[in-house]
């Protein structure tokens, strides 16, 4: 991406800090000024360099709060988490659904960041890897794979985490099957998959305490 | 490359794991050279597969795996990297393939959609691994390395086991569905 | 939409989205470069049943609701199996019936930049000269493309009617007659028109006597892979005695391929293994596989009979 985006990203990071849980109407570097206007976006895929894109400010509420970004027609909602919002725990990985190293929840369901348009996730509750933690202390999910290992590089791990979330949230005592089933879609290339499982046995065990 | 010149690894492929007794010895466990680098290692696997007659879909069912690490200086680590070696050669064994369109020389499959990949439903039923930690006299705090060994036992076991199976050697890696039936239609 | 062709609807845009990032285009294939939501589009989700007249789908209606609705897994267990093996969890969540049957075939040619072939205009296969492991056997001409989708076959199993808008009103069809071969238009693989949308589809309740069967033959495990051969079969049955048959297969031509061969052979006769065998033989008479496909010629006659087997069981 431009090198504009990477620093709009870096300054997003205030904002996280701010923690007295209220939803705040925020633009993303702080000021009034929408991120983004007036900056030529280059590098998307599929699209000309030279071809102005249309853009919007839409409201997306992320981790229970509403966070007001400016983002193109064409930005996935990955791409908008990642770049507007700096809440780059979501991973890229390929893009186009095949690996779901991009798993965020969207209204209590697992869904592929990469390929949704941010400016149609517009009213949805979105959770992303940083909204699990709570007051320091980490998910069942996220303590499970630190507890049993279930990751080599932990580029995938993010994803994991939030399907495996999304699966718990649904059904807090899966058998083998169905956390084999949901969590299918995942590719862990470092292929850490038994300690993913007791990973997930773990937080489901763990999941009311 | 053979697998004897990577690496020394014993690989016994039997129809019932539990109970080691007759199998196909492919490769052979030599005696390690000092010439101023590390150590040999030696590793071990044990497959069983399913082989679907219809579709000629390989499932793998149990893995078992044991390697000689010198010492863990990580020991879950060390368990995370046979296990991803384990799946690694399944992959390699069964899936993973880049393939070129001949007259260009385009990769075609340049993406995880066709490249394929186990994930975690590909993943053998039972999976066991261990490690055993002879001191290596060269390597650092006497470590040797697990990464790359760990990925070698499953192709010739699974070809084995395939064969084992269903009584033919199929001489092509990846063993898809492609391969697997025309090697049992030439049986 | 009508009037540019540049524009597409997007509904879970699963397919779609990967397809503008491919930036798969030529002269047969613009660029798509205005997206219309029919997500908002109200009631375009619903999973309707009712003993008297069926089954109704909204074509939005999600992969996952479809598996997992009640009716759909007690009365159409094909279709919901069909559903529920297509792609991967993530996908099924956001990805809708409509999109499975309409999405774009995943030939690597046809989605690689590099090849100018029919399907975007040009006037070559490139699968003809190049790797075809995983082409059509079956009615392939010009092109040679699988259908892609899993809830095709099932739908056409259970005879569904697709209901579309057209710039001449509202049309009703069969699915055999949605799907058009490469020979009609290369360019398309089923009857919609820029700017035509698919509305609805109907199918009517099964016979109490109905057996039905799902079965996908893949290169990997259950999850996100298409089809290498896929079976989707009912069989409306008395013991022994078959009374009809609906065999419908994906993954062997450009469009889901009906058995007709198989169904005609098995009508009305007693199952036998003999029986099986000559009906699977017939379906696959015509095929013409390539360089390098014909093992699906065997898979897919090994899983006409597994089917079949499995839904009078």
């Amino acid at each position: 991406m431009a090198p504009s985006s990477a620093s709009r990203a870096g300054s997003a990071s205030p904002l996280l800090d701010d923690d007295d849980g209220a939803a705040t109407v925020v633009t993303t570097d702080g000021s009034d000024t929408p991120v983004g206007e007036g900056d030529a976006v280059t590098g998307v895929i599929g699209v000309p360099d030279n071809v102005p894109l249309p853009e919007a400010v839409v409201t997306l509420n992320v981790n229970g709060r509403d966070y007001r970004v400016n983002v193109t027609a064409n930005m996935s909602l990955l791409e908008a988490l990642r770049q507007r919002l700096g809440l780059t725990g979501s991973k890229l990985g390929c893009d186009r659904s095949e690996c779901s190293a991009c798993t965020v929840i969207v209204d209590g369901v697992a869904m592929n960041s990469c390929s949704l348009l941010a400016i149609r996730e517009q009213g949805k509750q979105i959770v992303t890897i940083e909204g699990l933690e709570r007051d320091g202390v980490l998910s069942p999910v996220q303590e499970g794979f630190v507890q049993h290992m279930g990751l080599q590089c932990g580029f995938c791990t993010p994803g994991q985490i939030m399907q495996a979330t999304a699966l718990l949230q649904q059904n807090p005592a899966p058998d083998e099957a169905q956390v084999r089933r949901a969590m299918s879609g995942n590719l862990c290339k470092c292929s850490a998959y038994p300690n993913i499982l007791s990973a997930i046995r773990y937080a489901s065990e763990h999941w009311n305490a | 490359m053979t697998i004897e010149d990577a690496v020394d690894v014993v690989v016994v492929v039997v129809d019932d794991v539990a109970r080691p007794a007759e199998g196909t010895i492919v490769g052979s466990a030599r005696a390690a050279d000092f010439e101023g680098v590390s150590q040999k290692t030696f590793g071990a696997g044990f497959y069983e597969v399913e082989v679907d007659p219809a579709t000629g879909f390989v499932r793998v069912i149990e893995a078992v795996q044991v390697h000689d690490v010198g010492r863990a200086i990580n020991p879950m680590g060390v368990i995370n990297q046979i296990h991803g070696g384990v799946m690694h050669g399944i992959n390699k064994a069964l899936t993973e393939e880049l393939i070129y369109d001949p007259p260009t020389g385009v990769v075609v499959n340049p993406n995880l959609d066709e490249y394929k990949l186990h994930m975690i439903d590909g993943m053998p039923e039972r999976v066991q691994v261990d490690f055993v930690e002879p001191y290596d006299v060269v390597g650092p705090y006497g470590a040797k390395g697990v990464g790359e060994p760990a990925l070698l036992p499953a192709s010739p076991a699974i070809h084995a086991a395939i064969y084992d199976a269903v009584g033919v050697y199929v001489n092509r890696q990846p063993m898809t569905q492609a391969a697997v039936l025309r090697a049992i239609a030439e049986l | 939409m009508r009037a540019n062709p540049e524009a597409r609807p997007i509904a879970g845009g699963s397919d779609l989205l990967g397809w503008i990032k491919e930036d798969v285009q030529g002269t047969g294939e613009p660029r798509w470069n205005l997206l219309v939501d029919i997500r908002t589009i109200p009631g375009s989700d619903e999973i309707r049943f009712d003993e008297a007249d069926g089954l109704t789908l909204g074509p939005l209606a999600t992969l996952d609701a479809i598996e997992h609705s009640p009716e759909v897994q007690d009365r159409y267990p094909v279709l919901s199996r069909a559903a529920g093996a297509a792609a991967s969890p993530n996908i099924r969540h956001v990805g809708t019936i409509g999109g499975n049957i309409n999405q774009r075939p995943r030939c690597w040619y046809l989605r690689n930049t590099e090849f100018d072939c029919y399907k975007k205009g040009g006037n070559f296969c490139f699968a003809v000269t190049g790797k075809n492991e995983y082409h059509a056997i079956l009615n392939g001409e010009l092109c040679y493309i699988v259908h892609p989708s899993d809830a095709a076959p099932a739908l056409m199993a259970l005879h569904a009617d697709a209901t579309i808008r057209t710039a001449d009103g509202e049309q009703t069809m069969p699915f055999d007659e949605y799907f058009i071969g490469p020979r009609q238009d290369v360019l398309r693989e089923n009857v919609l028109q820029q700017g035509d949308l698919l509305t609805r589809i109907h199918m009517p309740t099964p016979s109490p006597n109905a057996g039905m069967s799902f079965i996908k033959a893949q290169r990997r495990g259950e999850t996100y892979d298409f089809a290498v051969v896929n079976v989707a079969t009912v069989i409306v049955h008395e013991g022994d005695q078959i009374e009809d048959a609906s065999i419908v297969l994906s993954g062997v031509a450009p469009t889901p391929f009906r058995a007709v061969a198989a169904e005609d052979a098995l009508r009305g006769q007693t199952v036998s293994d003999g029986l099986l065998q000559q009906a699977a033989g017939a379906a696959l008479l015509r095929a013409r596989p390539m360089t390098e496909n014909a093992y699906k010629v065997g898979i897919s006659k090994n899983l006409i009979v597994r089917s079949v087997r499995e839904a009078m069981a």
